[in-house]
């Protein structure tokens, strides 16, 4: 297992240089069973991190560009009349697949981006009263734009909640860069990746994350650091329940990436902003253009007010 | 993103101040609690009203009613006043009072809307609790409002508690502070000086129930008897010195008041100033009318006595009393009463002096006569009786004696008399021949004055039973009593009981011995029935009579002694001393001890020893910040501290693997390398010297 998720790292890591965190991240939300909201300009490797990780674990692709016409039929797919054999033939949407890449969610109406939210929660797709099971594994990478807001439609908070992180990839270090300069092209490196799990083999790690042992005392940290959001008077809202489960899993999928059969409260403190940032919100985070602000300092607020040993 | 008006809706709901759903069921609880034992003395509508103004309150938190607005709150208080009012008629007093503190206590309910508002509502409920004792000082009162502060402070807890938590945590919390303040209270309670106008409670409540009125009737003592309730408590040993004088059972008799005024069917007592004019002295010397003569050996009583109140001036006393003190101004009537100014509306505790070698009135002045030797008219067969003894010029002693006798002969003694007419005398002493103590004392009172011996009735108690741990002696109404004095020439008043002619056992062992078995059953018909339930109650009432002895009569002079003993000096500025004193080491104990908490769980050895690691890194200036893992404080440890890097690593892996893999068993393994960490560290410290 260590070789394995060892492997996936150093094959995503070629591609994507210098953003092991990231990828570690987003590696860790797919083994938690999350979906991933990914939060940056454009260029910045957002598409290259999905295709990796899908070719890396040897799973099926897809991509949708969510533009403001797009309808729900478009992403779910529809029934045509087939006029030789005289019956509908349902034609699947790119939602079948196991990784879908879809770009710039918040362009779309909420009609379309529900259609596709709902499908995230449910894991199947309901068309002309036929439930359709989606594939296993099914890991939604969602990208937002946080600039030029100029006729969008952003996600909700309920809507975020579905998302287990929100990251953003952020500029390559400065070597990082150098190297991109230098090497190759990343596109081709991508093309040559060859899968290095299987998807059984991943379900095996999804499993697995579930079994990573978590003590009286980190729970109890864990329910601290919730109840703080909640009861804190610079929080407009806190932690749903969802969220505070999100947090304990993808805390356990860290682990699992650290190769820790146990969590310790680093975990939850390294996912911490990946995974309660998108779901909290300060009482005086006042966004004026609409853009969600990245409410770092609450978060830091959070993780220094809450002791780690109980007291 | 939202439009500003969600959000706004948002933020409110997140930080508001608003009551909470928990909260509010405290604060109703709490209500509930403090003002319950009060509605009993109160008019019967608050209840209704409460339950009114709770229905509304929860309604209100569900949305379905509004707040009401001002001019309705207005007129809700309007309503309330005038209906007090109306329940008293007037608005001065202790008891209106205190309806007007419940009925704003209850009101505030339906206005408060945030937490300051429940924080007035509990602190209006500490009040309640402390109005509680205006009208019950009772252990059981004492221990009600200990439980009602415990719920008031659950309340507090369940306000400013940042987590929903489980009421029953709450309680263990609230209970916890109610501890802590326990031994401030007994600080007060032991030092703080009584300043009687401030501290004395208001009269109110109880009005004598059961007890003597100043009239007797056939009939009224036989009705008295039946009630078990205490009269009162006598303490022999009031200086717990090693001789407590107790006088035989023939010799008890509690004097409470002396009738003269007999109308054919009762015995009315005239008040003494009525009688002589003036006023009680408040000195409690004897009475400057008082003629006593000392006579042979006399027995000395000390005892003093916790009188309930039953609502009239006088005091029980045995004969004949020379000395009484008490805080309330007492003073002595011109036949060997106790009075006060005032009527006994509390317990009242009074010490007394008798004995009985005093001799009472060797004169009588002819007013006194005359008003002792006065009958109505009427009973010519008992006139006629009378008439004969005169006419056989017998002596006063042989006229008693032959009236004893008559009584001897043929008389039964029971609860049950037959009822009697306009010649009450005469159909008692010639037809029925049945009666209690009243009939017997009042016909033979007729008896004697119709035979011209000056004569009169008294009422009191006979009797009385010593507790089970022998310690004080209790008079219960059952032991009510009604006899006769006589004067006779050179013996002065001298106490004659027809009763014991009739029926000696209810003299010598009590009332129980002297009936019949119907009239023991009617007796016990107020008794509870079951041994063991006999036995609770008279444990019970021996809780109450410890706790009036030791704590309701604690007063200055205890205080004073308690200083002495303790310290040698009474010393104003000793109270001072220890109440401040007293009360600041113990906030400042609670300061440096962390007492143990009782709701939470026990600690794992690892994090007890990890705690101490981490104040010995702190003595040497590394201070863990609470949100350090113990990994990153190592590697700070590591960074900032390479004399400490040697272990810092290893005592974090470790305590890391026991704390959060659960592996338990390294917990030697990490008290090891701690050992190891201190020897080396102290070696250092060796060295370094």
């Amino acid at each position: 297992m260590r070789t394995l998720i060892d492997s996936v790292l150093n094959s995503v890591g070629t591609v994507l240089l210098g953003k092991e965190h990231q990828v570690k991240l987003a590696l860790a939300c797919l083994f938690a069973r999350g979906h991933l909201l990914i939060e940056d300009l454009p260029g910045m490797g957002k598409t290259t991190l999905a295709q990796c990780l899908a070719k890396v674990l040897g799973l099926q692709y897809e991509r949708v560009q969510f533009t403001s016409d797009l309808l729900p039929a478009d992403i779910l797919g529809f029934a045509i009349y087939e006029r030789e054999q005289g019956s509908f033939r349902f034609q699947h949407g790119p939602v079948f697949t196991q990784v879908l890449l879809a770009d710039e969610i918040n362009r779309s109406t909420p009609k379309t981006q529900s259609a596709l939210l709902e499908a995230m929660e449910e894991a199947q797709v309901s068309i002309e009263g036929q439930t359709r099971e989606l594939p296993e594994p099914f890991f939604v990478i969602a990208t937002q734009n946080p600039l030029s807001q100029a006729g969008t439609y952003p996600l909700p908070e309920s809507q975020l909640d579905r998302f287990l992180m929100r990251i953003s990839l952020g500029y390559p270090s400065r070597s990082a860069e150098q190297a991109l300069f230098n090497g190759v092209d990343p596109r081709r490196i991508l093309s040559d990746i060859q899968p290095v799990i299987d998807a059984q083999q991943l379900q095996e790690i999804q499993n697995q994350v579930q079994r990573i042992k978590a003590t009286e005392q980190l729970l109890d940290y864990l329910q601290r650091l919730v109840d703080f959001t909640r009861y804190d008077e610079s929080f407009s809202y806190g932690l749903s329940t969802r969220g505070a489960l999100a947090w304990l899993r993808a805390a356990k999928a860290w682990a699992m990436i650290a190769q820790r059969e146990y969590l310790l409260p680093e975990d939850l403190q390294t996912v911490l902003p990946a995974v309660v940032g998108h779901r909290v919100r300060g009482i005086h985070t006042h966004s004026h253009s609409g853009a969600p602000e990245k409410p770092q300092s609450i978060l830091e607020h959070l993780t220094k007010s809450v002791s780690v040993l109980s007291n | 993103m939202f439009a500003s008006g969600d959000s706004a809706l948002l933020e409110r709901g997140g930080v508001s101040d608003q009551v909470g759903r928990n909260t509010l069921l405290w604060l109703l609880v709490a209500q509930g609690v403090a003002i319950f034992p009060l509605f009993f003395f109160l008019p019967l509508w608050l209840p209704l009203m409460w339950l009114g103004v709770v229905i509304a309150r929860v309604q209100m938190f569900r949305g379905a009613w509004p707040f009401p607005r001002n001019f309705v709150k207005t007129l809700l208080g309007a309503g309330c006043i005038i209906g007090l009012i109306i329940s008293y008629r007037s608005v001065a007093g202790v008891e209106p009072m205190v309806a007007f503190l419940v009925v704003a206590f209850i009101l505030k309910l339906v206005e408060v809307r945030d937490k300051h508002g429940v924080v007035l509502i509990v602190y209006i409920g500490f009040i309640a609790v402390a109005a509680l004792f205006i009208f019950s000082q009772s252990l059981w009162a004492a221990l009600y409002s200990l439980f009602t502060l415990t719920i008031l402070f659950g309340c507090l807890q369940s306000m400013f508690c940042s987590q929903v938590s489980q009421p029953g945590k709450q309680v263990v919390e609230a209970c916890i502070l109610l501890l802590k303040s326990l031994p401030v209270m007994g600080i007060l309670f032991l030092v703080l000086p009584r300043i009687s106008p401030l501290w004395a409670v208001p009269e109110a409540g109880k009005s004598g129930k059961t007890g003597f009125s100043g009239t007797v009737s056939p009939g009224d003592i036989s009705r008295l008897v039946r009630s078990q309730e205490i009269a009162f408590r006598v303490d022999f040993n009031p200086d717990n010195s090693n001789q407590a004088v107790v006088p035989p059972p023939e010799q008890r008799y509690w004097r409470g008041l002396t009738l003269d005024t007999y109308d054919g069917r009762s015995w009315r007592f005239r008040s003494p100033w009525q009688r002589s004019g003036d006023t009680l002295s408040s000195v409690n010397l004897p009475h400057p009318r008082w003629s006593l003569q000392r006579q042979g050996d006399a027995t000395f009583y000390e005892y003093s006595i916790i009188l309930e109140a039953h609502g009239q001036p006088w005091l029980f006393s045995l004969m004949v009393p020379l000395q009484v003190t008490s805080e309330l101004k007492m003073g002595f009537t011109d036949d060997y009463l106790i009075m006060t100014g005032k009527d006994i509306r509390q317990r009242t505790l009074y010490r007394v002096q008798s004995s009985t070698g005093y001799l009472r009135s060797p004169y009588l002045t002819e007013a006194e006569r005359r008003v002792n030797q006065t009958i109505p008219r009427g009973n010519p067969r008992a006139l006629a009786l009378a008439g004969s003894w005169q006419q056989r010029q017998l002596s006063a002693q042989q006229t008693v004696d032959a009236a004893l006798a008559l009584f001897n002969r043929e008389f039964v003694y029971s609860l049950q008399p037959p009822a009697l007419g306009t010649h009450s005398v005469d159909e008692f002493l010639f037809d029925t021949r049945t009666g209690f103590c009243e009939h017997f004392a009042s016909s033979f009172t007729f008896l004697m004055r119709a035979a011209g011996i000056p004569a009169r009735l008294v009422v009191g108690y006979q009797g009385g039973t010593f507790s089970e741990d022998a310690s004080h002696m209790v008079v219960r109404q059952s032991d009510a009593h009604a006899w006769a004095e006589v004067w006779l020439p050179s013996r002065g008043w001298v106490r004659v009981d027809p009763t014991n002619a009739v029926a000696p056992e209810r003299i010598r062992r009590g009332i129980q011995d002297a009936l019949s078995l119907n009239d023991a059953q009617l007796l016990n018909s107020g008794l509870l029935s079951s041994a063991w339930l006999q036995t609770l109650t008279l444990k019970l009432e021996e809780l109450e009579y410890l706790w009036q002895k030791n704590v309701l009569s604690y007063d200055n002079q205890d205080k004073d002694d308690l200083l002495k003993k303790l310290f040698g000096s009474k010393a104003w500025w000793l109270t001072g001393l220890l109440l401040i004193g007293g009360i600041g080491l113990l906030l400042l104990m609670y300061h440096l001890l962390p007492l143990p908490r009782l709701a939470g769980k026990r600690a794992h050895p690892a994090e007890v020893m990890y705690r101490k690691y981490l104040r010995g890194m702190q003595a040497q200036g590394l201070q863990r910040q609470p949100w350090e893992t113990a990994t990153a404080f190592a590697r700070r440890v590591l960074h900032e501290s390479p004399a400490n890097a040697k272990y810092a690593m290893e005592i974090a892996d470790l305590y890391n693997h026991i704390i959060y893999q659960g592996r338990s068993e390294l917990v030697p393994a990490l008290r090891e390398i701690l050992q190891e960490k201190n020897k080396s560290r102290a070696v250092v410290q060796k060295l370094s010297r």
